[in-house]
């Protein structure tokens, strides 16, 4: 596989994965765990913000878009006004053509539909984290 | 679970019908009223034009019977400020006329009025007309409420459809998923095989549920086309790509051919593209067993706005019989049910195929005979990408190939193939190329880069290239760099008027979309001679 091939170092990075489903933190876990990126997890969107506000080093941000208390949108928009620099990646099973447009227009950086696949996922977290022409 | 609500308007259909009678007289007012109580009708009478206006607006009615003298407002002007309120507008209204004259029946009906009863009337005449207005007015108000109906229910659908793709997507990406990760690790022969079969059958129910997915869209009117620049052959490729795999299973070739005077770049929406000629391919490859599948793409004709293009899909397989074939293109049939259990599939492919090239100004067929392959053709339009007139003149270029200053140079562009363009031609020219996806990625890596050249797409998310030049032009002024960096746009639409505006804007020059690597370097010169004066 090319995976392999791919080396992915996120060393001294920070990612903060919202998601509400207990598979998908089961995923990302095991998908995130192995480029020693530092692991961040909020269960809904208020606690993401909560969260942000603590955090003084975040790069990037895993977001799922149907949660409760406050959903991945409306977090988006919050995050982005107070951190304009953290990149947000949307991550949502609605695939909806209004859906990305929206996200889009609340401020995140990236769209990717479920279900994920691995190479895509972490080809998109590397392009933020370690930009392309500094390879 | 996301909720959605839904309200259906009802309307009050089966209720006693309320008729409002306006008339200056009492007597015609009790006459009429009299000869209307026979039926079940509710009956409220005003005699002059302002209780009239009073009462239409507080009570329902569904007819109102209006006297032309009225002592107060006339009886035109009721019926006009009756007409003008979207409370009141849909009340039938006919006139009761003691003139006869042509003018006075048609100003009525001009004004909106249903009918007119002449006066002295005969009572079956009155009840006649009451009772064929009212029946009318039933019958419409049922049509409205099926109608409403129909659409709240046609919303409902999409909705459910959105919420169920949502709530099967959710354990799919556990699945397909997890298979991922698990291939990671270590794992027997026996053991990989058996993840890559589960993996295929989810990436197929994936398929079904997009099918599904795209099909609702498509009913429910909610697709939307990209108008982006993109290479056809690129795009072709990239769908033999895909179905390699599945052809080669099979032993079947699959190959693609374009015609030469077909142009290389067109603008479209390259994925509904793809998806239609994966349908169709994927629907040959089924149905072929040894053979070949091949697309083939010709010119119809092009002109400055529009390309209109023949594509087709050949195949060396069963083919269909004309009776089935007119079956073919709609939703959830498929030639035979027997071809659902021998074949598998949704047989929504061909139906949203159809739908997507319709969408593009094309239509879609097929030539066949039983046992003997099928031709699945479609025609469709794509704008015209507008090409830079080529630069000839070699001598002059291969003079300027000789200048060996390199650059450091920003591409601001958010269309990744364009990207990949600009990438490819100046890494070429041996130059560094930095690449950001939107003006304020732009602004903030000019900072920080120090780039010797900025290549500015116009049209970018966030922060337009207008916005950026502004704003990287402002950073440059207050910390006083001497020499400011050279900002070129690039944009697909080239006018005059644009180019004025991309100077006004603090820009030095201007590449044309697509540009290719002459232009490139005509204008690499033109800087580099800029900058050395």
């Amino acid at each position: 596989m090319e995976l392999k091939d791919t080396v992915y170092a996120w060393e001294g990075k920070s990612v903060l994965v919202v998601e509400d489903n207990e598979t998908s933190n089961i995923y990302f876990e095991a998908a995130l765990r192995k480029t020693k990126a530092r692991l961040m997890w909020a269960k809904n969107g208020m606690d993401a913000v909560e969260i942000v506000k603590k955090t003084e080093h975040l790069d990037l941000i895993l977001m799922d878009i149907n949660m409760p208390k406050m959903d991945g949108m409306e977090a988006t928009k919050i995050i982005k006004d107070m951190r304009p620099e953290i990149i947000i990646v949307v991550q949502t099973a609605f695939i909806l053509s209004g859906e990305e447009r929206l996200c889009h227009e609340a401020g995140c950086d990236e769209f990717i539909t479920k279900p994920i696949r691995l190479k895509y996922l972490l080809d998109t977290i590397n392009h933020y984290l370690v930009p392309p022409t500094k390879k | 679970m996301v909720k959605h609500y839904i309200s259906i308007k009802m309307q009050n259909i089966g209720h006693t019908s309320r008729i409002l009678i306006v008339d200056d007289v009492q007597l015609n007012l009790d006459l009429m009223k009299d000869i209307l109580s026979d039926q079940e009708y509710q009956i409220a009478t005003a005699i002059n034009g302002k209780s009239a206006l009073a009462k239409a607006r507080a009570h329902k009615f569904d007819l109102i019977l209006l006297d032309v003298v009225l002592p107060d407002i006339d009886g035109f002007e009721v019926c006009s400020i009756l007409k003008s309120n979207p409370q009141t507008q849909d009340i039938p209204i006919i006139f009761l006329t003691a003139k006869k004259e042509k003018d006075s029946i048609v100003k009525g009906f001009q004004l909106g009025a249903v009918d007119y009863i002449p006066k002295p009337f005969s009572k079956e005449e009155l009840l006649a007309r009451v009772n064929l207005h009212l029946t009318l007015r039933r019958a419409q108000h049922e049509l409205i409420h099926s109608k409403e109906i129909a659409e709240a229910s046609a919303k409902a659908k999409a909705i459910f459809l959105a919420n169920i793709s949502h709530e099967i997507r959710t354990p799919m990406n556990g699945i397909i998923g997890m298979i991922d990760i698990m291939k990671r690790t270590e794992l027997t022969g026996e053991q990989l095989e058996y993840i890559d079969i589960i993996g295929i059958s989810g990436e197929n129910l994936l398929m079904i549920i997009n099918d599904v997915l795209d099909f609702s869209k498509i009913e429910a009117g909610q697709v939307t086309f990209e108008r982006i620049i993109f290479n056809l052959a690129d795009e072709i490729n990239e769908v033999t790509k895909i179905l390699r795999y599945k052809a080669l299973q099979k032993g079947l070739s699959l190959s693609f051919q374009i015609a030469p005077e077909v142009p290389e770049l067109l603008i479209g929406d390259p994925l509904r593209l793809k998806q239609v000629l994966i349908n169709l391919c994927n629907n040959s490859i089924k149905f072929t067993s040894k053979g070949f599948v091949r697309i083939q793409v010709s010119l119809i004709k092009s002109d400055e706005e529009l390309v209109r293009l023949y594509f087709e899909v050949r195949d060396s397989g069963i083919g269909i019989s004309p009776e089935n074939q007119s079956k073919l293109f709609t939703s959830f049939t498929q030639a035979e049910t027997s071809t659902t259990r021998k074949f598998g599939g949704t047989g929504l492919g061909l139906a949203i195929s159809k739908n997507l090239v319709q969408l593009m100004n094309g239509s879609i067929g097929i030539i066949s005979e039983e046992g003997n392959g099928a031709i699945f053709h479609f025609e469709c339009e794509f704008g015209t990408v507008t090409q830079t007139p080529d630069i000839e003149d070699n001598q002059a270029l291969e003079e300027i190939l000789n200048f060996d200053k390199k650059f450091k140079i920003l591409v601001a562009e958010d269309n990744v193939i364009n990207q990949k363009i600009a990438i490819l031609n100046l890494e070429k020219l041996g130059h560094q190329v930095l690449v950001v996806s939107d003006g304020i990625q732009a602004v903030e890596s000019c900072i920080r880069e120090s780039p010797d050249l900025i290549l500015m797409d116009i049209q970018m998310p966030e922060m337009d290239g207008i916005e950026a030049t502004a704003k990287i032009r402002e950073w440059e002024y207050l910390n006083k760099v001497k020499t400011r960096v050279p900002i070129v746009a690039m944009t697909a639409n080239a006018m005059k008027s644009d180019k004025e505006l991309f100077i006004n804007a603090g820009m030095d020059d201007f590449l044309g979309k697509p540009f290719n690597v002459s232009d490139l370097i005509w204008l690499l010169n033109r800087i580099y001679k800029q900058q050395e004066v």
